[in-house]
């Protein structure tokens, strides 16, 4: 976290880190391992350890900027025996000590067929792309015979395309393989059939350079358990759901750049950077004007200790000291607290869950009388949902003529008596209508619902009615017209359903 | 709109400048590619930006506005541009809105593809330059609307410009022998957006089916000599398989084929997904040579098979993943603000690593007018601008912008995040 640089090889970067050691306002902490991290944003209290020493710190933000691992791939290409095959940032050293010594030539000296293997044990990327197609222009430059056997190509990225036509018209010869062609165990041989030339190609390579797999840092684990974040599926500081991009984790002020969130080119690394920067400020600024008022509190006196707010907060916006703390910077306002706290101690500001339930059953005053159509309450998420909704009426699109639209904020905030009390009212049926899975803002929000809206059709079942009446959907915010697709296709159902008995 | 939104935190006036009627750009015609679960498309973003724009203070929008001439004196840059008259009042609104619902008369109205934009109907100019005795035959409906309307020149005055112009889609008819838009059942990928946007399915045109055999044409207009075009648009590859995903989702069993040089990759967990794709989905390394007409609308593909022999097969829907160029407008935007384009035609972004642009000239391109990018990307990019304009903003002294020395980070550290200090609890 403290200086460790991705090596990206940038001119001028070593004059950038001399540059930012002479900064007052920056300190370095060289070695420090964060073994502890308390608080919310604004407020960190990490706990550093360096050597002997125990630091402990305040901050008010935490910006992950680990880099990441590479590691060769000899066993995937069964060659961990061979000789003459070496790793790709092997061969970059060796390309660049040949620069800097000038005879360095003997290192690569008596080989003269050299072939690159990548895209077979793992996917490409562009990163990787661009240095092995650097690396086989320099091979070419220098009048070896190169060839690279390859899935994909990966050429998303400035100028690459125009790399690879380069190293093609200087000699390299492009093998693009769907599967790895054989290669004798010592690296001598590889054999393939070739698609284009339609016949069996042998080269012998002298030396054989290998793709690398790129790993997250080691830290990253250890980190992520420390700070409490979820990480994408690779282990990178980042998980998947959009609304963490650019920087952002899934705890408020906790950032991850570069390397610590994915494979990036130095590009994105740089603007990853920008990104953190101006992120950092906006929250400084939010802190400075005091915009944010405390969106959920808690009763301290209702408030029973349970904790299940704290585990539950999705953005980290909840300390405990002594008893949970809701961060007034932090806090999305979601409502997943509250609708969880088992002595409704908690209430959301600008949207108290009692009044959204009453919102919805209030607005229910249609007469009962068959030839009414069917009233359906849509509890929709203001992220997504609610707007999908918006749209479509806005378009016009076509809609029940019963339909009541809700706004909460999140669709995880929905409970049972929310429903229950729509039903009384006189509601046939409810829609519970949330992001997609993996999209939610608020994480889990989705996933609650959806399980909360099964459990209620359960006890719907109880009591005599059908599970249909109640139903759990996701939906984008661009999604008008499915809006509309959902809310004809329950009023359809509902019509075969009948009238609401309870109402 | 991502850089005048981020800039829209700071204590700065800005001025949005939009070629057409409504914002967005062409990101904001993309649908929704969840197949149940999100697969990070990023469109719905596009979609909460706008949202966002329309609720930022200090952002005035100048909508179907053209620039017409910039010139710098004495540090400012003003802008004289001209726009097309906007019905932007309750009731011409709702008259257009009348309008685009009676017959023969809804191509003269245009509505925003998005419910964020404001306002969400437009006069399709064009057609009523078309039409030129329009004024006796309009329906009750326009009477309340003055089609005589005249545009209005504005002279807008500015410390600093970003250009972001976007990109435009690579025109599928430049290549000839894919007859498209004469095969009804050829379609570009943007095409099948707007139909997925509008009716909720992927649907394709000719009967308004659900296609069961779909063939995915990727690298139209890119990574070709040809057309000129040598670089990978980065974006078609991520985005046909999403598309394919989601139409998968949509109708199970439906078979897809995809033509393709390379893959790219898609999103960040790429490997999990690209190889779930090269299972669900029939990967052919080849381009085809040509698109022909065959029974019942459906389009046949030629194309040589590895044997060197002509393979005809015919296919439901035709998806062509067409690439992204540079603007038609970015030569002379580059020459009225006085920077360089790439070899390609994209605006080159000027500012150094140190995020200084040169003394005279504050200007910062941004987004997908700089290079192909993705949704993110270019959101990402455009940020980065910002924050090269307020450092440069903050080093000529000009405006107190609020953006601290304290934080004054340097983007071309990259690794460096020093955060220890600037908060301080209230
Ligand atoms: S969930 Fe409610 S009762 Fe439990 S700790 Fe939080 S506020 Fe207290
Ligand atoms: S409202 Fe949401 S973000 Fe705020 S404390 Fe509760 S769970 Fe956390
Ligand atoms: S698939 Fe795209 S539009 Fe749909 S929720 Fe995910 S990011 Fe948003
Ligand atoms: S992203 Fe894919 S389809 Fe698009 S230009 Fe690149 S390789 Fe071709």
């Amino acid at each position: 976290m403290f200086g460790h640089a991705f090596p990206v090889n940038e001119e001028g970067q070593n004059d950038a880190d001399a540059e930012l050691r002479q900064r007052e306002s920056l300190r370095f902490l060289p070695g420090a391992r964060l073994t502890g991290c308390r608080g919310t944003l604004g407020n960190f209290k990490l706990r550093l350890e360096s050597g002997e020493e125990i630091l402990e710190e305040t901050a008010g933000a935490v910006v992950l900027a680990c880099e990441m691992r590479s590691v060769p791939l000899f066993a995937s290409y069964g060659l961990s025996g061979a000789r003459n095959a070496i790793s790709l940032s092997r061969l970059e050293e060796m390309l660049t000590s040949q620069k800097s010594e000038e005879n360095g030539a003997s290192l690569l000296g008596r080989a003269e067929q050299i072939a690159f293997l990548s895209g077979f044990a793992r996917e490409g990327d562009p990163v990787s792309q661009r240095r092995i197609l650097n690396s086989l222009r320099a091979l070419d430059e220098q009048g070896y015979r190169t060839s690279i056997y390859t899935r994909d190509l990966k050429v998303a990225d400035d100028g690459l395309v125009e790399l690879a036509k380069t190293d093609r018209q200087l000699g390299t010869i492009f093998f693009k393989l769907d599967e790895c062609p054989d290669i004798s165990p010592d690296g001598g041989e590889i054999r393939h059939n070739d698609p284009v030339l339609e016949r069996e190609v042998r080269i012998h390579p002298d030396l054989i350079v290998l793709e690398e797999r790129f790993l997250p840092g080691p830290e990253n684990e250890r980190l992520a358990r420390i700070l409490n974040i979820t990480t994408n599926e690779d282990g990178f500081l980042q998980d998947e759901n959009i609304h963490r991009l650019p920087v952002r984790t899934n705890r408020m002020g906790v950032f991850a750049v570069g390397a610590a969130r994915g494979i990036m080119t130095p590009g994105q690394t740089r603007s990853d950077a920008a990104n953190a920067a101006l992120a950092l400020q906006e929250e400084f600024q939010s802190l400075q004007r005091n915009l944010f008022g405390t969106r959920a509190f808690i009763d301290e006196d209702k408030c029973c200790v349970c904790l299940t707010c704290y585990r539950l907060c999705p953005h980290g916006a909840i300390s405990l000291e002594q008893r949970p703390v809701i961060s007034s910077l932090a806090c999305q306002g979601c409502g997943l607290c509250a609708s969880q706290c088992p002595q409704e101690a908690i209430s959301v500001l600008d949207s108290r869950l009692e009044d959204i339930g009453h919102s919805g059953s209030e607005r229910i005053h249609a007469p009962k009388n068959a030839g009414q159509p069917p009233r359906i309450v849509a509890y929709c998420c203001r992220n997504s949902a609610y707007e999908a909704g918006m749209a479509a009426y806005a378009f016009n699109r076509d809609l029940p003529s019963g339909l009541i639209v809700v706004d909460v904020p999140c669709a995880g905030t929905i409970n049972r008596d929310m429903i229950l009390s729509s039903l009384k009212k006189g509601a046939d049926g409810l829609l519970i209508l949330g992001c997609h899975f993996g999209a939610c803002k608020s994480t889990w929000g989705n996933a609650f619902a959806c399980h909360q809206s099964d459990r209620l059709g359960s006890i719907l079942e109880e009591v005599g009615l059908s599970r249909e009446r109640i139903r759990f959907r996701t939906l984008a915010e661009n999604m008008d017209a499915e809006f509309s697709a959902f809310t004809r296709e329950m009023e359809e159902s509902l019509v075969h359903l009948g009238r609401n008995p309870l109402a | 709109m991502s850089a005048a939104l981020e800039l829209s935190r700071h204590d700065l006036d800005i001025h949005l400048i939009e070629k057409s009627h409504f914002l967005g750009g062409q990101a904001i015609h993309y649908s929704c590619k969840a197949n149940g679960t999100c697969q990070g498309c990023n469109a719905c973003l596009v979609e909460e930006q706008l949202k966002r724009i329309n609720e930022a203070e200090n952002v005035h929008l100048h909508l179907a506005s053209r620039i017409r001439g910039i010139e710098q004196k004495g540090g400012t840059y003003q802008l004289e541009t001209r726009q097309l008259p906007l019905f932007d009042s309750e009731e011409e609104q709702e008259a257009l809105g009348r309008l685009a619902l009676t017959k023969g008369w809804e191509h003269v109205v245009q509505r925003g593809p998005s419910g964020h934009n404001s306002p969400l109907y437009a006069l399709n100019w064009s057609a009523i330059e078309e039409t030129p005795d329009l004024a006796e035959t309009v329906p009750e409906a326009a009477k309340r609307l003055n089609l005589k309307k005249k545009p209005r020149s504005e002279l807008i005055q500015a410390e600093a410009v970003i250009p972001a112009t976007g990109f435009q889609p690579f025109d599928p008819r430049r290549i000839g022998t894919f007859n498209y838009p004469r095969l009804s059942n050829v379609v570009s990928a943007l095409d099948m957006e707007k139909i997925r946007r509008s009716s909720g399915y992927h649907l394709r045109p000719s009967d308004s089916a659900r296609p069961g055999r779909i063939a995915f044409i990727q690298c139209v207009g890119s990574r070709s000599m040809a057309q000129g075009n040598l670089w990978c648009s980065r974006v078609c590859c991520p985005y046909a398989l999403r598309m394919a995903r989601a139409m998968q989702a949509e109708q199970p069993g439906s078979e897809i084929t995809f033509f393709y040089m390379d893959l790219q990759n898609c999103g960040r967990n790429s490997e999990k997904t690209l190889s779930t794709c090269r299972s669900d989905f029939r990967f052919v390394r080849i381009m085809p040579v040509d698109i022909l007409p065959g029974d019942n609308d459906s389009p046949i593909v030629r194309y040589m098979s590895r044997e060197e022999t002509i393979q005809e097969e015919s296919f439901d829907l035709v998806v062509l993943s067409v690439g992204m160029e540079p603007g038609p407008e970015n030569a002379r935007i580059a020459r009225m603000l006085d920077i360089g384009l790439n070899r390609h035609g994209f605006l080159r972004a000027e500012s150094g690593p140190d995020g200084t642009s040169s003394q005279e000239k504050v200007v910062f391109p941004a987004g997908a007018a700089t290079g192909p990018k993705d949704i993110a990307e270019s959101m990402e990019q455009a940020t980065e601008a910002v924050k090269d304009l307020l450092v440069s903003l903050n080093s000529q002294g000009k405006k107190n912008h609020g953006y601290e020395r304290s934080l004054d980070f340097h983007a071309n550290t990259g690794h460096r995040s020093g955060s220890d200090r600037p908060y301080r609890s209230p």
